[in-house]
């Protein structure tokens, strides 16, 4: 009798065999029971309401083996130039501790080191969050990394301190079938303040998975600002999770920029937790080729006096596809809430697809709630303007979408990222002209 | 003869073997539903051969089909076997004199300002106004005939016109189209059915009003309407005035189809039971109406105002598959006391240059939830779509929800999709404004609700428009205090 095993079952035994056992002992309790929920539970299909436009079935065809080793590498290349940061190096989901500065003294004002270590010296602090909002059984996708993630940040800033200056951490994959799993944790005291840059880079792969997880709690009046730059070979797939929870007078900002990749799946989901809370979030994706990136926002008001902000804005080319899904939740007693979303996106060409799906949920009267969607092309008025002024229609079209961006953009506060992300959005945009 | 062809047969034959077939004029078939159920349905409408084996099939997909559950509504499970589905049109209880109708009843008429005459009529008091009514009934039907306007009972329909049932139905919302859908298919008992031959334009608004007290069209109603080339029409449907109905579950199924530069303009108010103040009873409207823009230039507008039952289930949609056609939805959707609604609308664009409006208006009071679910898609080839939705909800209360789930599809680069909405409340300052100009709190919110909902009244003809207002207020009577 032949036995065939499913998809799934031939995806996950190329993960057996990985030995985490010198973790403490509540470490290891969420592997196993991340482990019995992988089990128990099915990858998400495209009959998931919250996956209808996004497939992973490729991605569980391939069989992608964890490595085992860390090839160091000049990764020179992978900085952002002219960034005065903390820097830490993950390559293959594995620490490298050559390119890393680590603060891992517990007198400090705050630390910065890679969570395995910290594992070991700050377990029972770490155990109060770690694993407590990126839940095993939301998706398999969190079960997967929960069970098998080999490293990541964590950083803890003490109440009332400051980091002087921002945390850069940048994720590398080099090899054929890699799967890396970073997993960060980021503890925001009270009062205090940081800003962090995620930096999801390709060394070289022909195919590779990033599922990443990172948990962010930010304590009363604390501030954490951050930014997400993907930017990954078109081998790569990436599926992220950012969890945040949010207590009183805190502030949290993120930006992300889904610039390349093979497929981008983000969820981020935020709960604002105490009154008076605020949360931006801001994303351009820029799409082109075969890309498909896929945006899934949940933003929990729970409490009182909260306030939220969101705008998601996509320009796809080519054969791409772009997914926005943003929900807000107003839960019953979040009276006073403010709450406002809004998604654009431009079309360039007749195989672009793009799909937008903004909802709201609203339990509580008193608040002023709204989103809005657009979908459409360069308006034609701005580019004959333009054009009667002599300008070029490449050039006009690049003007216009330098606009479109802006309003994201505009965003970042710190001026060498915003350089670099510039950058990396006019290197596509090159790309894309000499393709054509 | 294969064991099925024999019991076609039989069934058809008009022969029964069955026990309770020989009482005819017994009014009720047995509870449950099997293929000899919907034998007997089929027999008992005298209808030909291939309706009762369009019937059957649906069955057969329905039985393998599963029930929605993604609607943002709660219910304990139906059991689709202790529902009748047949019974003959039962004659209404003749009372005296308005003395003996509920006075619940009679007030609501008042405030909805129905005129006397016509308030004994709805509740059934037999007086001599009923002939006049009968009378301008005939004149009015008379007249749609000279004009060779079709408009009657889908089972009358089927007798006299089958070639055009025949050729239209399913069409539209196939019987796989989803769970009620197929149901419907299978146990319709009765509907509207509505024919505008080529060029001709209804002089008149259509309206199922006239027909109400003839028949009980039962809960299980299927409406086809069909505008040929050219031609214009009107649709009412449903009543402002309160309606109680002993059946929990209504599983409607519409359909509209529009030829060459034909316009269809589809109303709704719908009034069912929406349960008591504690949530009970109350009936469960499934519905699924969808009209098709078949030919270029053609035109469907839905229009409704929902302020019954205990849960709505209903996407009006327009398919707008001709070149330059125009799909509409516009929508007030009330919702008080434990009422759930998920309603919305679907437009799907396959022809060039199509055009789609959606303005939708939710208000919800009590411990109510109102959603709105809409689909706006964009084929490949909808060269220069164009879509502009609007979706605003308002909340009376701190218990109830409103929610908002729009989906956006689009597949062509020249396409332009606009979506906008919002959630608040009736502003504090709104109501000191209107206070202090001596306009009582209540009155003052009913202002404020029907100036929300403006721009969908405004497509309501007139005289249901009127109504329309007033059973607004009735529905949010007492919800802010």
């Amino acid at each position: 009798m032949s036995f065939k095993l499913s998809d799934k079952e031939k995806f996950l035994i190329n993960f057996e065999g990985q030995d985490f056992s010198n973790e403490g002992k509540n470490f290891i309790k969420v592997r196993e029971l991340a482990l019995e929920h992988l089990k128990e539970s099915e990858f998400p299909t495209t009959k998931d309401e919250l996956w209808k436009y996004t497939s992973v079935s490729n991605i569980l065809r391939d069989e992608f083996k964890p490595q085992t080793s860390i090839n160091n590498r000049n990764i020179d290349d992978h900085k952002i130039a002219g960034l005065d940061a903390y820097q830490l190096v993950f390559i293959n989901g594995f620490f490298a501790p050559a390119f890393s500065t680590i603060i891992d003294d517990e007198h400090a004002p705050f630390v910065i080191m890679n969570i395995n270590a910290a594992k070991g010296k700050f377990g029972p602090f770490m155990e109060t969050y770690f694993g407590t909002l990126a839940k095993a059984k939301m998706n398999s996708f969190i079960a997967l990394n929960s069970a098998y993630s080999q490293d990541g940040l964590y950083l803890n800033v003490k109440n009332g301190e400051k980091l002087d200056k921002p945390v850069h951490v940048i994720f590398l994959n080099e090899g054929s079938k890699i799967s890396s799993q970073p997993r960060n944790l980021i503890v925001i005291g009270k009062n205090a303040k940081a800003e962090v840059i995620f930096s999801y880079d390709t060394i070289e792969t022909d195919n590779a998975l990033t599922n990443s997880i990172s948990e962010y709690v930010v304590l009363d009046g604390g501030k954490l600002t951050v930014n997400k730059l993907q930017y990954e070979n078109d081998a790569t797939n990436h599926i992220s999770t950012d969890s945040v929870y949010q207590q009183k007078n805190s502030q949290f900002h993120i930006n992300t920029f889904p610039l390349s990749g093979k497929m981008i799946r983000n969820n981020l989901h935020i709960q604002l937790d105490g009154s008076t809370a605020d949360a931006k979030l801001y994303a351009l994706n820029y799409v082109n080729g075969k890309e498909h990136f896929d945006n899934n926002t949940f933003v929990e008001h729970i409490k009182p006096h909260c306030t939220s902000t969101e705008l998601y804005k996509s320009v796809v080319n080519d054969e791409g596809t772009s997914v926005f899904n943003g929900k807000i939740k107003v839960h019953k007693d979040a009276q006073k809430t403010q709450a406002f979303q809004s998604n654009a996106n431009i079309i360039g060409d007749d195989n672009a697809k793009a799909y937008s799906k903004p909802e709201l949920e609203i339990y509580a009267d008193d608040v002023k709630c709204s989103h809005g969607s657009t979908t459409g092309q360069f308006d034609a008025e701005a580019l004959f303007y333009l054009r009667a002024r002599g300008i070029k229609e490449s050039s006009a079209k690049k003007l216009l979408l330098n606009a479109f961006a802006a309003e994201v953009l505009d965003n970042v506060e710190n001026g060498v990222v915003r350089e670099f992300i510039e950058k990396q959005i006019e290197k596509k945009l090159q790309a894309t002209s000499a393709a054509q | 003869m294969s064991e099925s062809e024999k019991a076609i047969k039989d069934a058809t034959s008009g022969d029964y073997k069955w026990g309770f077939t020989t009482d005819v004029e017994s009014d009720k078939a047995p509870k449950g539903l099997n293929e000899d159920i919907i034998r007997l349905i089929s027999s008992k409408k005298n209808e030909p051969e291939w309706l009762l084996e369009w019937r059957l099939k649906a069955f057969k997909v329905w039985k393998d089909m599963e029930e929605p559950t993604w609607a943002h509504v709660h219910y304990p499970e139906i059991d689709f076997q202790e529902i009748c589905y047949y019974s003959a049109p039962k004659p209404k209880k003749v009372l005296n004199s308005l003395d003996e109708v509920d006075p619940e009843i009679l007030k609501t008429f008042n405030k909805l300002g129905i005129p006397l005459d016509e308030q004994k009529i709805l509740s059934g008091v037999a007086v001599d106004v009923v002939m006049d009514s009968v009378s301008v009934k005939t004149t009015f039907k008379e007249k749609l005939m000279e004009l060779g306007i079709i408009f009657g009972s889908f089972s009358d329909a089927v007798q006299n016109h089958p070639e055009l049932i025949k050729k239209y139905l399913g069409t539209v919302v196939p019987m796989t189209d989803n769970y009620y859908a197929a149901l419907n298919s299978a146990v319709f008992t009765d509907g509207s059915f509505c024919y505008i031959p080529k060029g001709v334009r209804c002089p008149m608004e259509l309206s199922t009003y006239f027909r109400i007290n003839e028949a009980n069209t039962g809960q299980f109603e299927r409406t086809l309407i069909v505008a040929e080339e050219g031609a214009y029409v009107s649709y009412l449907e449903g009543c402002t005035a309160p309606q109680r109905d002993e059946n929990q579950l209504h599983a409607a199924v519409v359909e509209l189809v529009a030829l060459d530069n034909a316009e269809i303009k589809y109303s709704t108010v719908q009034n069912w039971y929406p349960g008591d103040a504690k949530g009970k009873g109350g009936i469960y409207n499934f519905v699924t109406k969808r009209g098709i823009c078949a030919g270029v230039n053609s035109k469907i507008s839905w229009t409704q105002v929902e302020t019954g039952s205990a849960i709505t289930w209903k996407y009006p949609s327009c398919i707008l598959k001709g070149d330059n056609s125009v799909g509409e939805f516009y929508s007030v959707a009330v919702t008080n006391n434990f009422q759930q609604a998920d309603t919305g609308t679907k437009m799907i664009h396959i022809g060039k240059n199509t055009k789609s409006t959606i303005i939708t208006k939710g208000i919800s009071a009590g411990k109510s939830n109102n959603s709105y679910r809409g689909l706006v898609k964009i084929n490949k080839g909808a060269v220069n779509a164009r879509n502009f939705s609007q979706c605003d909800s308002l909340l009376l209360g701190d218990k109830c929800g409103a929610h908002t789930y729009p989906y956006i599809e689009c597949n062509n680069k020249s396409a332009k999709i606009e979506h906008e909405a919002t959630t608040s409340k009736i502003g504090e300052d709104q109501l000191f404004y209107c206070n202090q100009r001596g306009i009582k709190t209540d009155k003052a919110i009913s202002l404020i609700v029907n100036g929300f909902c403006k721009n969908v009244m405004d497509n309501l003809p007139m005289e249901f428009a009127v109504e329309a207002k007033k059973l607004l207020e009735i529905s949010l009577e007492g919800s802010v205090g």
